[in-house]
């Protein structure tokens, strides 16, 4: 008797548990697509990070070789070869920012720490020259990596550069060390990408913290955010704590090439989002993903369009401008890419790791 | 008395998992030494880490005691120690506040109460007439009744259009959870979160009756276990679909016990203590549930009497909350790289949680004035998604918040959700 009212109630149950669930799943119109993961992490792995990486070790590579022949023999066409050369390194690293994980996280620090520290600190590097010490121990970031090349390379007018470089061979020694770190450690993780990292990146395609998807979307918002708050901010002096704009410290300073930096930093950023190849071709990305979650129209159109806003802002500084010099005189234009930048945080955080589900954190930790 | 000693062995040894598995992970580091602020309950402002060695040293006396409770070793101190070390910790931060944290606590204080020790002990073998052979009936009630209190009002949290009708969060969560081995496949079917939703909130509801209907109990533990197996995959809560489990098997010991042993009876003015003690504990936990409704707005908005109302996994939120600081006398202000303050866990609670945001901006007032910043105003720029939700603004972005005080009052700078 009992065992039968049991089993009634159970089958009544899960048969009204079916009938709410066709009921009301036949009154949503969308369909639920599921999406993809695994292609869309193989489709950032070979039409973006690889690529990226690739031509960052192609132009590191070709940097070291330029700052060893400009540093053992200074003139003003060796010194061209080498700050074209980490010219192209400056720009291929804004590709390669946004995956600062897997093999690039070292023992110390990122690979973005390790090369991408800016404003170099020009006391620590004259410091380390006139000890003579070539030897970049310790942490001081601000000492070495692109950015410290971009104080030793451009620091000057030709002239005076090419009389310190000659006069004094620690200057060319300290260059030619830092340049060589920044290739090798550039080389050993694109090295480890091609090695099994690709493979072991693609095959986590879940949600949870340490996937693939997780790392991604985690180094995706980290990158704009450094954008924002460091190469917009700092220099603003819209940080916390701050008294005074601080146009010294663009990204790039001496090269002036702090306006093509920030543009590529940003589209670096926004071609994983929207799903879009190094070479331009259509990929998966969170832009498709979306697609396929309730709720994700709405923030995609969301957004598109503080994206066009911040373009449009971006607009407003010409390439040929060197920041510094724009923060000082007409800091409203900057300004405002900074506030439309911020007001993009939302959708592409908080907004889009809950539609789709993605850990927000880097480690794990249990929640709820 | 084995049936006593039953829970007791099955808590302890569950807690010393627990204890070993966080501090393998590394957690006492990452959440507790790491982190240079905290955000304390409020009226606990007084319960802060003690850093390195103090967490270490305390989460090694949370686990000798677990180690206590299991083997029955010194048990009335063992129970007491980790009763207070455990709560100690998770008073440090509600950034890392559980309801299954809650509900160890209050097991643990349960456990302080009865002479759990009485069977299969050290404490026995040590001084085997010391203990009375039977238990009266209440003892193992009370566990029943806790872990009952805890399904039930889950499953009222459960009673939700949100939850019952759009299937949300359960939308949102099961799609993500698609490369699960054998379940992963149930995730993309799409009326699925809807079974999901119905059966979670009617399995919170019932289950305690049917773990105590003796025809339906087996039935109904299968059920616990492939409930909380389920609930363990999709989401990331730890030990604790083990610990709910472990306990729930305290529905199976109901041999009849009688009370009036020599012990039991020997100190009515004891006895009259703890029975008041017990009244006022599980009154307590029928009423502070229902707190919520002295608060205007929406309760999963506004999060004021929230928490330690078992409302769990029933809602998907997240925000991006930026502050700004500004100098009282100067006007410069600047905006905060939370990052700089906070871990990445407490960085996102904060952001939908109007106290924490209140703490954090309190935080900052006093770190920058510190720096110089003249009396500093404290605004935020709070945008919160709900339930997959477009995000709307949470608090109003011209309040000083450096000027609003904590407490328990409702907080006039939450925007209503509407």
């Amino acid at each position: 008797m009992n065992r039968w009212s049991i089993s009634g109630w159970t089958v009544g149950g899960w048969i009204a548990l079916l009938l709410v669930g066709i009921g009301c799943s036949s009154e949503d119109p969308k369909p639920a697509d599921t999406f993809d993961r695994k292609a869309m992490l193989t489709g950032m792995a070979d039409g973006i990070i690889l690529p990226s990486y690739n031509r960052l070790a192609t132009t590191t590579a070709d940097l070291s070789t330029a700052v060893g022949a400009f540093t053992r023999s200074p003139d003003v066409a060796s010194l061209r070869t080498a700050q074209q050369a980490w010219t192209d390194a400056a720009d291929a690293w804004q590709d390669a920012r946004p995956f600062d994980f897997g093999p690039a996280e070292g023992l110390f620090g990122t690979l973005s720490e390790d090369i991408g520290t800016f404003p170099a600190s020009v006391l620590k590097i004259e410091t380390a020259i006139a000890n003579g010490d070539t030897s970049l121990a310790g942490f001081d970031r601000d000492a070495r990596g692109l950015y410290g090349l971009d104080y030793l390379l451009f620091h000057h007018v030709d002239d005076t550069l090419l009389a310190r470089f000659t006069r004094e061979p620690v200057r060319g020694a300290y260059a030619r060390r830092v340049a060589a770190v920044v290739d090798s450690l550039v080389q050993s993780v694109r090295t480890a990408w091609r090695n099994g990292y690709r493979e072991e990146f693609i095959s986590r395609n879940g949600t949870d913290p340490g996937s693939g998807t997780s790392l991604l979307f985690n180094n995706m918002v980290r990158c704009f955010e450094q954008l924002k708050n460091y190469s917009l901010g700092l220099p603003l002096g819209k940080i916390a704590g701050q008294s005074n704009p601080e146009p010294d410290k663009v990204e790039g300073h001496y090269s002036g090439r702090s306006i093509i930096l920030l543009r590529r930093h940003y589209d670096a950023f926004f071609r994983i989002w929207e799903g879009v190849s190094l070479d331009r071709r259509p990929i998966p990305g969170f832009r498709s993903y979306l697609a396929t979650v309730p709720g994700g129209d709405l923030l995609t159109i969301s957004t598109l369009d503080q994206h066009a806003r911040i373009k449009n802002a971006m607009l407003e500084l010409a390439d040929s401008e060197v920041l510094s010099s724009v923060i000082l005189d007409d800091p409203g234009r900057v300004e405002a890419v900074h506030t439309e930048c911020q007001k993009l945080t939302r959708f592409i955080k908080s907004d889009l790791s809950s539609l789709i589900g993605i850990a927000i954190t880097y480690s794990s930790g249990d929640g709820d | 008395m084995t049936s006593l000693a039953i829970v007791r062995i099955l808590f302890g040894s569950v807690m010393i998992v627990s204890c070993v598995r966080f501090m393998l992970l590394g957690w006492i580091d990452t959440q507790y030494i790491q982190p240079a602020v905290h955000f304390p309950y409020f009226g606990f402002e007084w319960i802060t880490s003690p850093g390195s060695p103090g967490m270490e040293i305390l989460y090694g006396v949370m686990l000798l005691s677990a180690v206590g409770i299991a083997i029955g070793a010194y048990y009335r101190f063992s129970a007491a120690a980790f009763f207070l070390t455990f709560t100690y910790v998770e008073l440090i931060d509600k950034t890392y506040y559980l309801n299954h944290y809650y509900f160890v606590s209050l097991v643990a204080f349960l456990l302080c109460l009865v002479p759990a020790q009485a069977a299969w002990s050290v404490d026995r073998w040590r001084d085997p007439g010391r203990f009375p052979t039977t238990a009266p009936q209440w003892m193992l009630d009370i566990f029943k009744l806790q872990i009952g209190i805890l399904y039930v009002f889950a499953g009222i949290a459960k009673l939700r259009p949100e939850w019952l009708l759009d299937a949300m969060p359960m939308r949102l969560w099961m799609p993500a959870n698609d490369t699960l081995p054998v379940i992963g496949p149930l995730m993309t079917i799409r009326w699925m979160p809807w079974a999901f939703s119905w059966a979670g909130m009617l399995y919170d509801l019932t289950i305690p009756f049917f773990l105590l209907w003796r025809r339906s109990r087996p039935f109904a533990y299968a059920t616990v276990i492939v409930f909380h197996t389920m609930v363990g995959m999709m989401f990331q809560i730890g030990v604790f679909p083990i610990v709910l489990m472990a306990m729930t098997l305290v529905y199976f010991v109901d041999k009849p016990a009688f009370p009036g042993s020599s012990l039991l009876a020997a100190r009515s003015s004891l006895l009259a203590a703890r029975s008041s003690l017990l009244i006022t504990f599980f009154l307590f936990q029928l009423l502070i549930p229902w707190r919520y409704l002295l608060y205007p707005g929406n309760l999963l908005w506004t999060e004021e009497g929230f928490r330690f109302g078992w409302r769990v996994m029933l809602v998907e939120k997240a925000g991006t909350a930026t502050f700004t600081v500004t100098d009282r006398h100067t006007g410069r202000s600047g905006v905060v790289n939370n990052r700089d303050f906070l871990n990445d866990h407490q960085e996102k609670q904060m952001s939908f949680q109007p106290d924490m945001i209140l703490q954090f901006a309190h935080i900052l007032h006093d770190h920058y004035a510190q720096r110089g910043v003249a009396d500093p105003i404290v605004t935020a720029d709070v945008w919160v998604t709900m339930n997959g939700a477009p995000s709307r603004q949470l608090v109003d972005p011209t309040v000083d918040l450096s000027r609003e005080t904590l407490g328990f009052h409702a907080h006039s700078w939450v925007l209503p959700y509407e």
